[in-house]
């Protein structure tokens, strides 16, 4: 028979450590009782719905629980444990937290936990249990760990800070990702002149008056001389890019978002001179479509966007009353519009994975390069697509890793092929990412060139790097999710 | 939660870094860069063409093989040849399209030999300017599509197929033309055996074998301005040119077919007796004035089967396709050297407008 407790007494129980049979399937449960203190937890393993009606432990909201850490549920109902064998209640007694586990069948969630619902999505039938681990149990240890199914991480941070700092992690991973997700606007000779912003598109906020805010640095070193396929010893030159991007999201509803996008470029190309060109670049709208609002369980999400890019900045940069090749301008010059995919899902392991694909591509206009004779430049149209996927290390580090493929058409002259221009890039892209306690989040992350497939021959990126900033607010959650 | 102190920061920070950032520009002028000035030509017509200076790296150390050691040119491989005295020398097409511009040295002769790939005009000039030698570099700057060059020596642009230098220290400086002939490796090696060939260490790395253009040396295209377009012609056909007070006659290879391998024309422009022999056969055509310095004015005839000797004059001295007479009572003189080379016909329509076509 199970111990029983009530309003956080243990009656009749002492310390006791086992295992119990629940004989519902492949369900088992443990539990410590140490002092006054409960803990336990419930796993199941390819249970059968039909046979298991639901199962939710009980407990008693403790403020003093949540804020230091501990694990609790916030319930005003209290239902059996198991549908057979009798009941067990639960509480959180103190300040060192619970561990439990529920799982739940959809249908039966909204008649019970109307409270539950308007925090958490309707579970799924067939989902696996999870539970809930907590480290700072006074004189026990801590039991198990996270494995974040979305539906219990909405609920959780609702309610303890280590599930806060978890959903807030894998936020940060998605945000991440995101934003290293793509790729960026390239051209010319070197094929990397235009300014970047393909780069710096991502999912989007997914709550309505939910704010996204980012800046994103990159300095991408573009001293590679390669013909074709083949990387050429280099010529006695140094060729850079940097880029600052500020990024500002809004969701407009759980469905649809809107992003802005502005940036700065200074680029230098030091041969026999030095040539330094600095001005703003180009800007962005973007609308984006969540087509899996809600979907929480597991976290996943497809997003489609569409947008327009303009040319805030001058492309008509003269030195010396020369003009300037296109690839050193600051803006492209041209409208252009934009195309993005994005799609996402948490793959459950000890801590959960987030992988990712995000495609984009980008229909190039032409501008009035050449007023005097009216002839016009377009740089080639752009497809950029990542896969990749980000992990957690803890509260507030994680890791990202993806691939990428870009590939770049060559640019016009006038409707004209220009030679030594456009190809396709592969890369590898690393990341680490930082959740700092005031909602700020960091980002540094790198891109490594591993094959390229060039028309002829270009200066390409070495290696670039980058840094990134991002702070979400606003809307349901302080975490912006 | 929002917190706005962070929010504001953000983006007073990044509206800062993004303002602070206003348009600019600047070159290290000290370390060589374009000096601003007076040009020549239209300002608004030259552009930057990509690389920057240097971006395309001239040669000034050349590496020379015996031609016979000489295995990456094909027969029908263009090259540019140059002769002082007894050493020839050629210059490949491939290798030139990589670099454009050669400094070198022949005996006291210092030249530069340059070609721009995309008005496909080879032009070789003295190197020594106001009694000073210098180096030449390619400026990374086009004038009508052509190459503007550089002398190291002041930092003044010339423009190639002006023939002048446009802007700097030494503007309105014409340049000194020496002799060149360009035809196919097959044609130059059979005429100078013993000639010694560019190789392909030039002390970088390029893919030699490769054009660098695609399709552009047969195609219409062009990947620049030009300030006047002529239509008469195909824009890429290779034509002989001849400059006379900036107005410009062009003769076309195939004048040169008619069944003879070499044909010569004894021509006039503007008043003055040109000769030009070609060979349409040979891919070469060659201009050199027909008066000497005596005053004699000499009419030619072509001469066959003896390349690099091409035509006889009427007092019978056979002259080589550098304007060298060979053979008979003026062994030995130079005809009057003329302001020509080839280029393609659309660079010559657009520097030189109204250009005149040779026909029959």
């Amino acid at each position: 028979m199970l111990p029983v407790v009530e309003d956080g007494h243990a009656v009749n129980v002492t310390t006791i450590k086992g295992r119990q049979e629940a004989g519902l399937g492949n369900i088992a449960i443990e539990w410590v009782l140490v002092g006054r203190e409960l803990a336990f937890h419930v796993q199941a393993q390819g249970w059968d719905p039909t046979r298991l009606s639901w199962i939710e432990p009980v407990g008693q909201v403790d403020k003093a629980a949540e804020q230091s850490g501990g694990c609790y549920i916030q319930n005003k109902h209290k239902f059996p444990l198991l549908s057979a064998d009798g009941n067990l209640r639960a509480s959180n007694p103190g300040e060192k937290g619970v561990v439990f586990g529920l799982h739940k069948p959809e249908r039966y969630l909204p008649e019970l936990h109307p409270a539950l619902m308007r925090s958490s999505p309707p579970f799924r039938a067939g989902d696996l249990s999870h539970y809930c681990g907590v480290a700072g149990l006074k004189h026990g240890v801590s039991v198990s760990w996270l494995t974040a199914q979305s539906h219990a991480m909405s609920y959780y941070h609702h309610v303890n800070n280590v599930s806060r700092y978890h959903s807030r992690m894998v936020t940060l991973l998605a945000l991440a990702l995101s934003l290293q997700a793509g790729g960026y606007l390239a051209a010319q000779t070197c094929s990397c002149g235009a300014p970047p912003l393909l780069g710096f598109i991502d999912g989007g906020p997914k709550d309505r008056g939910s704010w996204q805010l980012a800046w994103e640095y990159e300095y991408n070193d573009i001293s590679n001389l390669v013909n074709s396929t083949r990387p050429l010893t280099p010529d006695d030159r140094q060729q850079t890019s940097q880029s600052g991007v500020l990024k500002v999201s809004y969701g407009i509803n759980r469905i649809f978002s809107v992003t802005a996008m502005l940036n700065m470029i200074l680029k230098e190309r030091d041969v026999t001179d030095l040539l330094r060109v600095r001005g703003v670049g180009d800007g962005l709208v973007i609308l984006q479509a969540n087509l899996t609002p809600g979907y929480n369980y597991p976290q996943r999400e497809l997003v489609v966007g569409v947008g327009i890019k303009a040319p805030i900045g001058r492309a008509d940069l003269k030195r010396n009353e020369v003009l300037i090749s296109a690839d050193m301008q600051p803006s492209s010059g041209a409208w252009d519009g934009i195309f993005t995919g994005y799609a996402s899902s948490e793959v459950l392991m000890p801590r959960p994975v987030r992988v990712f694909i995000s495609t984009s591509y980008r229909l190039t206009g032409s501008y009035l390069r050449f007023p005097s004779t009216n002839q016009r430049y377009q740089f080639g149209d752009e497809f950029v697509a990542s896969l990749g996927a980000g992990y957690t290390l803890g509260p507030r580090l994680g890791l990202t890793l993806m691939g990428r493929f870009r590939s770049s058409g060559a640019s016009r002259f006038s409707g004209a092929l220009i030679p030594n221009t456009g190809g396709q890039w592969y890369y590898l892209v690393p990341g680490i990412h930082l959740a700092l306690p005031n909602g700020v989040n960091l980002g540094i992350g790198g891109q490594l060139p591993l094959y390229q497939k060039l028309n002829g021959l270009q200066l390409t990126t070495k290696f670039s790097i980058s840094m990134s900033v991002f702070y979400s607010f606003g809307g349901r959650s302080s975490l912006g999710i | 939660m929002f917190r706005p102190k962070p929010f504001f920061l953000m983006i007073v920070l990044g509206l800062g870094l993004m303002l602070g950032g206003c348009d600019r520009i600047f070159s290290s002028r000290d370390r060589g860069g374009v000096p601003g000035g007076l040009w020549l030509i239209p300002v608004d017509e030259v552009f930057g063409g990509g690389p920057g200076k240097d971006g395309i790296p001239a040669i000034s150390n050349p590496q020379f093989a015996a031609a016979k050691d000489v295995g990456f040119l094909a027969d029908n491989s263009l090259v540019v040849g140059v002769k002082v005295g007894a050493e020839t020398r050629a210059y490949p097409h491939l290798i030139l399209d990589w670099h454009e511009i050669v400094n070198d040295q022949i005996s006291s002769s210092n030249y530069a030999l340059t070609y721009c790939p995309l008005t496909g005009s080879a032009i070789s000039w003295n190197r020594t300017i106001g009694g000073q030698t210098t180096t030449f570099g390619v400026s990374g700057l086009l004038y009508n599509t052509n190459l503007i060059p550089y002398d190291r020596a002041s930092g003044s642009n010339w423009s190639q197929m002006r023939l002048l230098c446009v802007q700097g220290e030494n503007i309105g400086s014409a340049v000194e033309i020496f002799p060149i002939v360009e035809t196919t490796w097959k044609t130059w090696r059979e005429m100078y055996p013993e000639t010694k060939v560019m190789t392909t260490s030039t002390g970088y790395s390029r893919s030699y074998g490769a054009y660098p253009y695609g399709s552009y040396r047969s195609d219409r295209s062009l990947l620049f301005p030009i300030s006047d377009s002529d239509d008469r012609l195909h824009p890429k056909e290779r034509v002989a040119g001849l400059i006379v007070d900036d107005q410009a006659k062009v003769y076309r290879l195939g004048t040169f077919a008619a069944g003879d391998t070499v044909r010569v024309i004894n021509d006039e422009f503007k008043g003055i007796p040109i000769v030009v022999a070609g060979s349409e056969k040979s891919n070469v055509i060659v201009i050199f004035q027909r008066s000497l310095p005596d005053s004699t004015v000499l009419s030619f005839t072509p001469l066959q089967q003896v390349l690099p000797v091409v035509m006889l004059d009427n007092e019978g001295t056979s002259w080589d396709l550098f304007g060298r007479a060979v053979a008979g009572p003026r062994a030995g003189a130079q005809l009057p050297i003329t302001r020509s080379y080839i280029a393609y016909w659309f660079a010559w329509g657009t520097f030189f407008t109204g250009v005149e076509i040779y026909s029959d």
